[in-house]
């Protein structure tokens, strides 16, 4: 299934515009650099990616989120926001999993927007 | 010169993980149980298996074509089994289960040894050791959570 939507899902998180880059710049984005698989196809190890903090967050969507135990971020798509709040997510790709479960749940106040554009 | 400009601008960037160590919530044992269900049942068709007369190349073939196909999927699930124990093992359990679960490591390093002893022999007495091992951690595992899951299998 990834492999027959790849150029698909490649295009679900576009080129920034001109709108985009103007939205940087009024620090209503930020920005964040890839690293690791767990998202390929979508997004490539290396993709510099910008993030809405004020976006509406819904299931599906790709998301930058703290680490509860960890400092570091990651990016991750968003599988569920549950009635008391918890969020689950997951990357796209199974095969990069370090770990044989993609699973995890996170608290809502460590997301910390959704990703809407990539770069170049 | 865009470039130059674009990468002075993105230079900043932190890092965004995109690596799978999300932190982990889902586990069961029974991914365990369902391999080593099979790993018990390849090794009695294996058992079982008749060796055809001599002498009748058909034959012959089934059964060598029959019993290589029960040998790789026996090996298959008993390695199947084993990842699945110790992702439970070194994931899941954490030092405070040895408080309530002192025999925590010994049963999982047992039963670790048992795949391997499936994977290698033809042992009904090991496949029914390892089906037992992974009872006694299905039981443990759902202790630990304060849940009453009963033990079950599809065969």
């Amino acid at each position: 299934m990834i492999i027959a939507h790849f150029h698909l899902m490649r295009d679900e998180i576009p080129i920034a515009g001109i709108r985009e880059w103007l939205c940087m710049l009024r620090r209503q984005r930020f920005g964040k650099r890839v690293e690791g698989d767990s998202m390929w196809p979508t997004l490539r190890s290396g993709d510099r990616v910008l993030v809405d903090p004020k976006a509406a967050i819904h299931a599906g969507d790709i998301v930058v989120a703290e680490h509860p135990f960890k400092s570091l971020q990651m990016i991750k798509r968003l599988l569920s926001i549950e009635p008391d709040g918890r969020i689950f997510l997951a990357g796209d790709n199974p095969e990069a999993s370090s770990d044989s479960k993609v699973f995890g749940a996170i608290q809502r106040k460590h997301l910390l927007g959704k990703v809407v554009s990539r770069l170049i | 010169m865009f470039e130059r400009l674009k990468d002075r601008f993105t230079k900043d960037f932190g890092i965004a993980e995109a690596h799978c160590d999300a932190p982990c919530g889902v586990y069961d044992p029974s991914s365990a149980r369902i391999a080593a269900e099979a790993v018990l049942s390849m090794t009695k068709k294996i058992l079982d298996l008749k060796v055809p007369d001599s002498g009748e190349a058909k034959a012959t073939a089934n059964y060598h074509n029959t019993l290589t196909r029960y040998i790789l999927v026996k090996e298959e699930q008993a390695r199947v089994a084993k990842d699945e124990l110790l992702i439970l093992w070194t994931d899941y359990f954490k030092p405070v289960h040895l408080e309530t679960y002192p025999d925590l490591h010994d049963t999982f390093w047992k039963a670790a040894k048992l795949c391997s002893a499936c994977k290698v022999e033809v042992s009904l007495e090991h496949a029914q050791e390892l089906m037992e091992a992974i009872k006694a951690i299905h039981e443990i595992y759902w202790g630990s959570k304060g849940k009453d899951v009963a033990w079950y299998t599809a065969a």
